[in-house]
């Protein structure tokens, strides 16, 4: 793989049940950058990003060919181990869900899947925790009531919090499925910039639906439709002079 | 990781680059029709010649104005004065630029100049050049440092400079009649006036762009005036 990409994604094509939902897509993301997936619905923007840490297999009834390339190694292959990989692709969602048990429990909870408890501490992870809701900027809010619930927190500290959870286990990726849709307006500004300030350490793949969205928050932009990649560049290259008819159709508003 | 408000800042941060960028143009124009009048009224062609080669940067300038407001609207979407500040300096900035190749028009007429004789009439451009300095300096300001005061002052400022303008050109004309050995002298100082007097022009041109961006009101053209400034 190239210095630099973080996915590389090589005719990948995916069925569900006999619907072909991407056909034949290849791309190169790249490493420490926020590309934003952009498309109407039903394009299959959520398909890939969920085939970046294989979760649309839980749906059953996916079958897949062509190569997703993360850290080196084909990701599709039989021996790779879906819980591993998990860790290194963490997932955003829409709805922030966090665990219905504490704050505190939220964050260490994926450190306690993936790390044997011989090898962990309580000042191990109370320092983790202090650390991951620091980066979100949650510490100060929440840090007299880590014992608290999760879901009685506002939306967007909630949805700051599943971003906090990831940060224990250093995945390398972080995939965003429209992560500011249930937010309103100043939790859209604040997760954004929390967004920008985390590509420094992470690749960041967002699915959004928000053109001003795509366009404040993302470095590289690829547009598609009906399964297919149609425009892949640089956001500022795509909103001013988009190569195909398409993407300008799209993003001028003339569908979708 | 301290909270930085990175989107708010890196839009904070285009708008300031946007702004220095404009006070740089600003500068840089201001020198230029500096240089191109000293170079004639001193006969120093040396200050002509950097005059014309110094235009250049001017007009990367510019592009790159053109280029980075474009960027700021595509990516930002900013509104009110945020918006109105990216229009009206893309439009100064094309004042500015108009300016720089003034002042490459003037210094061209003073190389002309340079190479005949002096003669006295020359030193009485100094009184256009001193008022068309001050006007475009103070504009150029009062759109930088948003000073609506001193930028309605502008447009009637400008009158005095057409005054003046008329004055000599009348008494450049009648020297024609009575002096034919030095009427390429008189064509070229002729010449170099009307350039001055262009300048005043784009001056009133920023200080508009200056009420706009401040007020949204749109004073061109004998247009209504901001109430109380």
């Amino acid at each position: 793989m190239q210095d630099g990409v973080s996915i590389e994604v090589t005719d990948y094509c995916l069925w569900y049940g006999k619907f072909q939902a991407l056909l034949g897509v290849s791309a190169k993301i790249k490493q420490g950058i926020i590309t934003s997936l952009i498309g109407p619905s039903g394009c299959g923007k959520t398909t890939l990003l969920r085939s970046f840490n294989r979760i649309n297999e839980r749906y059953g009834n996916v079958t897949t060919t062509g190569l997703i390339t993360i850290l080196g190694k084909n990701i599709l292959d039989p021996d790779v181990s879906v819980a591993s990989l998990r860790k290194r692709v963490g997932m955003v969602f829409q709805r922030p869900n966090p665990l219905p048990i504490s704050i505190y429990e939220n964050i260490v909870f994926g450190i306690k899947s993936h790390t044997p408890s011989g090898e962990r501490n309580r000042a191990d992870l109370d320092a983790a925790v202090e650390r991951a809701l620091t980066e979100v900027s949650l510490w100060n809010a929440v840090k007299d009531n880590l014992g608290g619930r999760a879901t009685e927190l506002t939306l967007e500290q909630q949805q700051k919090l599943c971003i906090a959870r990831l940060l224990p286990l250093k995945p390398d990726i972080i995939l965003m499925d429209e992560p500011c849709s249930a937010l309103d307006a100043s939790g859209v500004e604040r997760i954004e910039e929390l967004i920008t300030e985390l590509k420094r350490t992470f690749t960041i793949v967002m699915v959004t639906h928000n053109m001003a969205q795509a366009r404040r928050a993302s470095d590289e932009c690829i547009f598609m439709l009906m399964g297919e990649i149609i425009e892949h560049t640089r956001t500022m290259d795509m909103f001013m002079n988009p190569k195909h008819e398409k993407t300008a159709m799209y993003i001028e508003g003339r569908y979708g | 990781m301290p909270h930085n408000k990175l989107i708010l800042q890196a839009s904070e941060e285009a708008m300031a680059a946007f702004d220095s960028d404009i006070r740089k143009m600003g500068r840089l124009a201001l020198e230029n029709l500096r240089l191109a009048s000293e170079g004639l009224l001193q006969r120093n062609t040396d200050l002509c010649n950097q005059a014309i080669a110094d235009d250049d940067a001017v007009n990367r300038l510019e592009k790159k104005m053109d280029r980075t407001g474009v960027e700021i609207i595509t990516r930002f979407g900013p509104v009110a004065s945020n918006f109105r500040r990216i229009i009206a300096s893309m439009k100064v900035s094309t004042a500015l630029e108009r300016v720089s190749d003034h002042a490459v028009s003037l210094a061209r007429r003073g190389r002309m100049l340079n190479q005949r004789p002096a003669i006295p009439e020359t030193e009485q451009i100094r009184e256009l050049t001193t008022l068309a300095t001050a006007q475009l300096k103070d504009s150029v300001e009062a759109y930088c440092d948003g000073h609506l005061d001193a930028a309605l002052r502008i447009q009637a400022r400008d009158t005095d400079l057409d005054r003046a303008y008329e004055a000599f050109t009348d008494r450049i004309i009648s020297r024609m009649e009575t002096d034919s050995a030095h009427v390429k002298d008189y064509v070229d100082l002729l010449f170099a006036t009307r350039f001055i007097e262009r300048i005043g022009d784009q001056s009133v041109n920023i200080a508009e762009d200056a009420v706009y961006h401040l007020t949204a009101m749109d004073i061109r053209h004998g247009g209504p005036l901001p109430a109380n400034p």
